[in-house]
């Protein structure tokens, strides 16, 4: 459902970032859900990202960011997807320093090598980084809550200290310091991690790592009860998996089932229809609880059927309508695909 | 004018929560930072979150600045009536709504006093992690204004770590509930925009606030250290040793004389160190004996003189007691004391507390250093007498010059005051024009009239060119 041809939109990005950073999309490694995009740019540089947003805003074109890709099918369907955002090229480590805890990096930077690294100098980021999965730093902070293999923690929001994004204007901003202790200005930084790229594309990230002494499981910001559901195909596959987030304390209710099994092909109606019925029941317990209920994975088809985020949207949805107009006006970062279609 | 708008803010409160009177007004002048000052039109005291509402949005029809205030203990000037206008104290709105031990969250409405929360959640084995210094008297709604810190936050984080839900109030009156009761609800982070804020974006009505579990033992130990460099060496060495103190304070030398020189404040603090070391091991009994016995070797082998040990409450206490009455001691040397608040990242102590002592020497100054260590966040305290302009002169301008070595240093010019009036000529220090502009931007999606706590924290909105020249405290270092 691209606002335009294919060429076209891979001639246009040539010009912005040169022909040898683009390639034609490729199913299946380039599906977001069930649209191909029909450009995969993979810029080298942060500046590179920066011009080819302000490029595709100029245009219209739809952009969907990708890092690891351990997150592709977590939000709902985008509208559009012309490019496929490759932020592959940026995985270096900027600075670790041991003595100020702080760590630097790229967006495609592993969390397990960030990890490995700090780890040799006795400190951690376990607690608030989803450590032995296999996302990487900039995709963690965006999507702001683990990745399917790594549900605990609450997710990266406390330990990211600064970032730097491209925006749709075709802009680089720096927001934070490297210092964990700033209270200078809006705290912007806040409202890049969770945003699932639709508001700027993390170039560069800052973070701070704890000490590794009495470092368990639990951390002073882990009360909330995170576990998760998910739906089996005949064959016990997994179809779809659903985040449950109650406040600390409240264990997972004996209903729903934390496991719907299904007997039909899921790419059946009754299948959909069931997903629906169990996700609902779902939300009804966790609103009840004041948590909240996620879809993290499941096929597109059921996707497009509920939003994948809330059943009510949030109350501030204005403000947060406000917020996504003012720093992307034309919708080309990950159109569709947050919350309420934002 | 003033008598139709008092009169319509006392139809909404009543008339005894509304102080209009010239005298009584002189205390809202300024707030803990007193080197700005404006005139508030009024003070109304809301009990309830529609009256809050309603007053907001009356302000909003008459075009009258609103400007939030807790108990008035921000060292930033953030509550200062700087372009007049109407306060809201919320001095009335102070019942703690609910206390859930169990998920170990809290509700509160914005004036229920830092401490007053903790006190409320100990016998449930819980605290609030915050604790700024002013933590007896200021409130949970200023907290999250200024994103607030304390000396805890080295192992706790700051005020934003610990809000889940706020209810506030916009410009116009319309009251929203942003976050909720988990961390991770769908959508932008509002919370997180709006914690530290301070005051541009709404008036906090209410607040969920996770409430921590208290640790099962803490020990505290003083350490002497015969210079300032080795002293900040052993805080680097600390962190790197993988150790995560919940607290670690500093005090220098000049501050250490300044304690013990008064009756009141003294706490036998050793007069000879150059620098003091309060360092807080909490954990479980295993754990805090190892860390103690580690952390004890680190700073032996950084040259400590004198290690001295409080294992129980009470002796923690005494401990505690200088570092907690540092600030009152100081009062007394001039009279005036002007409080920087810079963070440097740890590496780069060592280098900028030298640097405040030339800067101190430079400009004729007494500079006590009394500070957050563990997280790099000094704050160096200059004393001055306020009545000499010549000397006020001096004192901005080196807190000025210490401010920009933060910078430098890759720091920041704040770590938990706030930029409020004091700072915002150091704002571009941090940020280009566009993230300054970004944050305009911001602002005006949420007050496009501007109206809530105007001439604060965005350099840019300063406003007319007489608010300008009142508000430009000091220009550039050299």
């Amino acid at each position: 459902m691209s606002l335009r041809e294919p060429p076209a939109v891979r001639e246009t990005l040539a010009r912005a970032i040169g022909a040898a950073r683009l390639r034609d999309g490729a199913a299946p490694r380039d599906l977001v859900d069930d649209l191909l995009p029909p450009v995969v740019a993979r810029p080298e540089s942060a500046g590179e990202v920066a011009e080819l947003l302000g490029c595709a805003a100029r245009e219209g074109f739809a952009v969907i960011p990708t890092a690891g890709g351990t997150r592709r099918a977590f939000g709902n369907p985008p509208e559009r997807a012309d490019v496929l955002l490759d932020l592959g090229a940026l995985a270096s480590l900027r600075e670790w320093s041991p003595r100020d805890g702080v760590l630097v990096a790229e967006p495609a930077l592993a969390v397990g090598d960030a990890e490995r690294l700090v780890a040799a100098d006795a400190q951690t980021l376990a607690g608030d980084w989803p450590v032995r999965s296999t996302g990487t730093l900039g995709g963690s902070a965006a999507a702001g809550r683990p990745p399917l293999d790594a549900l605990g923690p609450a997710g990266p929001r406390w330990s990211v200290i600064g970032v730097e994004v491209a925006l749709p204007d075709g802009t680089l901003r720096r927001h934070g310091a490297r210092v964990a202790k700033n209270v200078a200005g809006f705290d912007v930084t806040r409202l890049h991690v969770g945003a699932l790229g639709t508001l700027g594309v993390i170039t560069e990230i800052t973070l701070r790592a704890r000490p590794r002494a009495g470092r368990k499981s639990e951390t002073p910001f882990s009360e909330s009860n995170a576990f998760r559901a998910n739906v089996l195909g005949p064959d016990g596959t997994e179809v779809a998996a659903v985040e449950l987030r109650m406040p600390g304390g409240r264990l997972a209710p004996a209903e729903p089932p934390t496991t719907l099994c299904l007997d039909e092909p899921a790419d059946s109606a009754s299948a959909r229809d069931r997903f629906r019925a169990w996700l609902a029941r779902w939300r009804e317990v966790a609103s009840a609880a004041n948590g909240v209920a996620i879809v993290l994975a499941a096929p597109p088809s059921w996707k497009r059927d509920v939003d994948v985020w809330c059943g009510e949207p949030p109350a501030a949805l204005p403000l947060m309508r406000k917020l996504k107009a003012l720093y992307d006006p034309t919708r080309v970062l990950n159109p569709g695909r947050y919350v309420a279609g934002l | 004018m003033s008598d139709r708008l008092v009169a319509a803010l006392s139809a909404i409160v009543g008339p005894d929560a509304v102080v209009a009177d010239r005298a009584s007004l002189t205390t809202y002048e300024s707030d803990a930072f007193g080197l700005v000052r404006g005139d508030a039109r009024a003070v109304v005291l809301p009990r309830s979150t529609d009256e809050v509402s309603r007053v907001v949005a009356l302000c909003h029809r008459e075009h009258v600045p609103v400007v939030p205030r807790g108990a008035g203990t921000g060292l930033s000037g953030g509550a200062a009536p700087v372009d007049g206008g109407v306060i809201v104290e919320t001095a009335r709105m102070k019942r703690i709504l609910s206390i859930d031990a169990a998920a170990r969250l809290a509700v509160v409405q914005p004036g229920v006093a830092n401490a007053v929360l903790s006190a409320a959640a100990r016998p449930h084995g819980l605290v609030f992690g915050p604790d700024p210094s002013s933590g007896a008297v200021c409130t949970l709604g200023g907290n999250a204004a200024e994103n607030a810190g304390g000396p805890h936050a080295l192992k706790h984080g700051l005020t934003t770590q610990h809000v889940l839900g706020l209810e506030v109030v916009l410009a116009n009156g319309e009251v929203v509930n942003l976050g909720g009761a988990v961390d991770g609800m769908p959508g932008y982070d509002l919370v997180g925009l709006f914690v530290g804020s301070e005051g541009l974006l709404g008036v906090t009505t209410a607040l969920t606030v996770r409430l921590s579990p208290l640790a099962p033992e803490t020990r505290t130990l003083l350490v002497a250290f015969p210079s300032l460099v080795a002293g900040c060496e052993a805080v680097g060495d600390l962190i790197e040793a993988g150790l995560e103190p919940s607290a670690l304070e500093a005090l220098d030398r000049g501050t250490i004389a300044t304690i013990e020189a008064s009756a009141e404040y003294a706490a036998g603090y050793p007069l000879d160190a150059e620098l003091a070391l309060l360092v807080d091991l909490d954990g479980t009994a295993v754990e805090v004996e190892r860390a103690v016995a580690e952390a004890s070797r680190i700073c032996r082998a950084r040259g400590a003189t004198e290690i001295r040990e409080g294992a129980d409450e009470s002796s923690r206490r005494k401990l505690w007691k200088g570092r907690k009455s540092a600030f009152g001691a100081m009062g007394r040397l001039r009279g005036d004391v002007y409080v920087l608040d810079g963070t440097v990242p740890r590496s780069a102590l060592p280098r900028v507390l030298a640097f405040t002592v030339d800067v101190a020497a430079r400009y004729g100054l007494t500079i006590c250093n009394v500070f957050h260590a563990g997280d790099g966040n000094l704050h160096p305290n200059i004393s001055f007498d306020g009545r000499d302009p010549d000397m006020t002169r001096r004192a901005l301008a080196a807190g000025a010059e210490i401010l920009r070595a933060c910078v430098d240093a890759g720091g920041s010019i704040t770590g938990e005051h706030g930029v409020g009036v004091e700072k915002l000529s150091f704002m571009h220090w941090m940020f280009g024009e566009r993230e300054l502009a970004e944050m305009e931007a911001l602002k005006r999606l949420v007050d496009p009239s501007l109206s809530l706590n105007p001439g604060k924290l965005i350099p840019s909105t300063k406003g007319c060119a007489e608010a300008k020249g009142k508000h430009d405290l000091v220009g550039e270092p050299r």
